[in-house]
């Protein structure tokens, strides 16, 4: 009995290793027509293990603009960039947390350089998830409005609006995480209980 | 540790005998052997892969095998040691990736793709990510013998969009 399973499950083995054979037959053998050159590597080597492993999100956007091929890849939302950028942490107070402060010491990752410049109230880094950062645009008095939250992807230069909140203080403690592949964040703030 | 050997046969003929404890760094190899469609005295046919890349697949496998049996002896090795052998592994890594051209890489990295060695995907990636660092496109475009199929349009309006990073 025992042996029968065993030789109806090798036959099975067989049966999947033939079939991967003929699939990936047509790639491997297309890309050594091809001299093998990179632009042949299957598309999830490239963009899963080689984009990937770029250890400076610039090398990323410079492979953006090597070709069509490379800028759409890249673009996609299957691509997630590993590196976590989780490098920022907020020690300070969000007042004196400046541009300065939150900016400066990221190494190879200049973003007062790209930061938008219709902004003209401070922006500051207030917290990483992965690949993207939560930034916060100063309140500005002239002007009267609240500070805003902003979810930024610096691979894709993507800003996104936070919707405002009711309770939400800029002075509150701010945390930033979600389910990164499936493009979800959630922003998490302390507020102080208060009772009655 | 079993010291079976196996005979792994390369597209273009050439036979090569290996370790099943090396051959199982390739998950292909070690479903194989699992499910015993491995004959002992017949060798595996690879199709995808040249003799000349089997062999360098060959001389990793039983590279990191080796290691790996070093651990079991040597359980208690200080932190030291581990990090003297972590850079050993490290040295020989570099030192066999030095030795192969871009064009070896590729094909290196499909047959680690085909026989699905993940340690050996990831180590080829890096090399070829190391490469695409501090460049500039047209560099990369020349390494890798890509073709720049964007109008002078489309790459102006590329480089404005990410301006900070070409500075």
């Amino acid at each position: 009995m025992a042996s029968l399973r065993k030789r109806k499950r090798s036959k099975r083995a067989l049966n999947w290793m033939k079939r991967r054979k003929v699939n990936d037959d047509d790639d491997a053998c297309e890309a050594r027509r091809k001299t093998n050159m990179i632009d042949d590597l299957l598309e999830s080597l490239l963009s899963m293990e080689i984009f990937s492993k770029l250890s400076n999100p610039r090398d990323v956007i410079v492979c953006k603009s090597v070709s069509k091929r490379w800028n759409s890849l890249i673009s996609s939302s299957s691509f997630h960039y590993n590196p976590s950028l989780a490098l920022i942490l907020n020690t300070h107070p969000h007042p004196r947390a400046t541009n300065e402060i939150s900016l400066e010491g990221w190494k190879g990752f200049e973003l007062r350089k790209y930061i938008d410049p219709e902004v003209n109230s401070p922006v500051c880094v207030l917290a990483s998830y992965r690949d993207v950062l939560l930034c916060m645009k100063y309140a500005s008095s002239r002007c009267k409005t609240r500070s805003q939250f902003y979810i930024v992807n610096p691979v894709t230069m993507r800003w996104t609006r936070v919707p405002d909140s009711e309770n939400a203080l800029s002075t509150y403690p701010i945390g930033l995480s979600g389910n990164g592949s499936k493009g979800m964040y959630y922003v998490v703030m302390l507020i102080p209980f208060v009772e009655d | 540790m079993s010291s079976n050997m196996i005979m792994l046969k390369s597209s273009d003929g050439a036979s090569f005998e290996i370790e099943e404890a090396a051959a199982r760094k390739s998950k292909i190899i070690a479903n194989m052997i699992e499910v015993e469609c491995v004959d002992e005295d017949k060798a595996i046919p690879l199709q995808n892969v040249t003799g000349n890349i089997l062999a360098l697949v060959i001389e990793y496998c039983n590279k990191h095998i080796v290691d790996d049996d070093d651990d079991v002896a040597t359980e208690e090795a200080s932190e030291e040691e581990e990090e003297a052998k972590k850079k050993k592994v490290d040295d020989w890594e570099a030192e066999f990736m030095n030795s192969m051209s871009l064009e070896t890489m590729f094909e290196l990295l499909l047959a680690a793709n085909y026989l699905n060695i993940k340690s050996l995907i990831d180590l080829v990636c890096q090399t070829i990510a190391n490469n695409i660092k501090d460049k500039t496109p047209e560099e990369v475009r020349k390494i890798f013998s890509i073709e720049n199929d964007f109008t002078p349009e489309e790459e102006e309006e590329i480089r404005k969009e990410n301006a900070w990073a070409f500075g």
